[in-house]
């Protein structure tokens, strides 16, 4: 019975991270303090490097990735907007940077419950973005991530995301698998496209003119090739663990023969797929999908998914305030059609099992709906 | 949704240089303003502009007969102006 952090901890303890900068922020401190304590019984073998802020964390793992080692770190809510101009920095010099963030809605005023307003300000930083329903599945993230980030055919960074509290603070039984399996599954990091090596100098994300472009599109490339690489991972994984996790970017629920479905990403779709259970035994035909990944955006997975539900909604615990729910601003893009979008348990605002029955009674209809 | 136009590259596709010195093949004069001038007559060839021009853009030869500078690199500064009495600037035309 380990916590959502505590999971996390342990991905990167069996991912054999070797370098971790880390600053504390609640709810992610118990993460870095985990860690702490096996560095210091010696049971994990990485260097801790206390740093004086966010912005620091993410470039000591930058720079750290370029000298080619495996690195981890988490965060929360603002010290990941403090992190923001580096992560670009992160992604343009492609490094396959792994950092978790716990996610808290942001100040003012001050939350320390989820939402995912933290995450998708972060969406357009080139990062891989994958959000977990459960404690078992963050572990699996964490190893997998590396795996994923560090094919060369992606050369990414990836978040992983997990809902603060809900899922950081609570305990559930998780399956921890051997360091020999791991180290089976996850070869060491051998970089050689971004290394700082003596034997063979190279300057790193030097000033470009027209090339910016270039550089740009083969981002854009590189997420879009991440989405077979994030399913064959996941297929592998599976073989291993006996859990694939939907086999990577979307995981169905009940949609075969619904005719209304709700998307929806991390720990929330518990409760969800309880209020799914719940009504189909009353014979609603009603489904749910789960985002894993918001970057790369899983448009093709959404549209094979939803395409044969007659009433979809989105609930997003995010809001752009001036256009709506995140998610569903971005559903509605790629599914072509109206989606009745439903904005919800915003830093941490208790959603639960009536207002989901609520919400399916609610569909079909082309507004942006608050549940408070 | 199809991409259109580009094709991935790899390896290619990270912003790195592995090349020594290819900056030389940038030619960065065109940003300059103020075009410095030795007086080569009245010049000593003390090295000092030569050591102070963070562009490397001032070449003194072996035998410290001739000095120049590149114009294709200079770009304008003024710190030589600064250390040398026999350097002057003229607005570029």
């Amino acid at each position: 019975m380990i916590t959502g952090n505590g999971a996390a901890a342990w991905g990167a303890r069996l991912a054999r991270a070797e370098i971790i900068p880390n600053f504390p922020i609640t709810p992610q401190t118990a993460i870095i303090e985990e860690i702490a304590s096996w560095i210091a019984s010696g049971e994990m073998d990485a260097d801790f490097l206390p740093m004086e802020s966010e912005h620091s964390v993410i470039s000591a793992l930058a720079a750290a990735s370029s000298a080619g080692t495996r690195v981890f770190s988490a965060t929360s809510s603002q010290g990941l907007l403090l992190m923001t101009e580096m992560m670009f920095v992160t992604s343009g010099l492609r490094l396959p940077v792994i950092l978790v963030n716990v996610s808290r809605g942001l100040s003012a005023p001050i939350t320390l419950w989820s939402d995912h307003n933290d995450v998708l300000v972060q969406r357009d930083s080139g990062w891989l973005q994958m959000f977990c329903s459960n404690n078992q599945e963050v572990l699996d993230s964490v190893v997998m991530g590396y795996k994923i980030a560090e094919n060369s055919g992606v050369l990414l960074p990836m978040m992983i995301n997990l809902d603060g509290f809900v899922l950081s603070a609570t305990r559930e039984p998780v399956e921890i698998p051997s360091h020999d399996e791991i180290d089976d599954f996850l070869p060491a990091y051998n970089p050689k496209h971004t290394i700082l090596d003596p034997k063979e100098p190279m300057s790193m994300g030097g000033a470009v003119f027209g090339e910016y472009m270039y550089f740009r599109s083969q981002q854009r490339m590189a997420m879009q090739n991440s989405k077979s690489v994030i399913t064959d991972v996941c297929a592998e994984w599976e073989k291993m663990t006996g859990r694939g996790w939907g086999r990577g970017l979307v995981e169905p629920y009940c949609l075969d023969d619904a005719d209304r479905a709700l998307l929806i990403c991390g720990s929330e779709s518990a409760t969800l797929k309880y209020t799914v259970d719940k009504l189909r035994k009353d014979g609603e035909k009603v489904g749910m999908l789960r985002l894993r990944t918001m970057r790369p955006f899983p448009c093709e997975e959404i549209v094979d998914a939803l395409s044969d539900v007659e009433e979809i909604g989105v609930i997003d615990q995010d809001i752009s305030p001036g256009s709506g729910g995140i998610i569903a601003t971005e559903v509605k893009a790629c599914l072509g059609r109206n989606v009745t979008s439903f904005i919800a348990g915003l830093g941490g605002r208790r959603i639960g099992v009536e207002k989901y029955e609520k919400i399916f009674g609610r569909l079909g209809r082309d507004v942006e709906e608050w549940i408070f | 949704m199809k991409i259109i136009n580009i094709s991935y590259d790899g390896e290619s596709g990270v912003p790195v240089i592995r090349e020594p010195a290819s900056a030389l093949k940038n030619n960065t004069g065109t940003w300059r303003v103020f075009r410095p001038t030795i007086d080569s007559d009245r010049c000593v060839r003390c090295g000092k502009c030569w050591v102070f021009c963070p562009e490397g853009a001032i070449h003194i030869d072996d035998d410290d007969e001739d000095i120049w500078i590149d114009y294709d690199h200079c770009k304008g500064c003024g710190i030589c102006v600064n250390e040398c009495r026999f350097i002057t600037a003229q607005r570029e035309v």
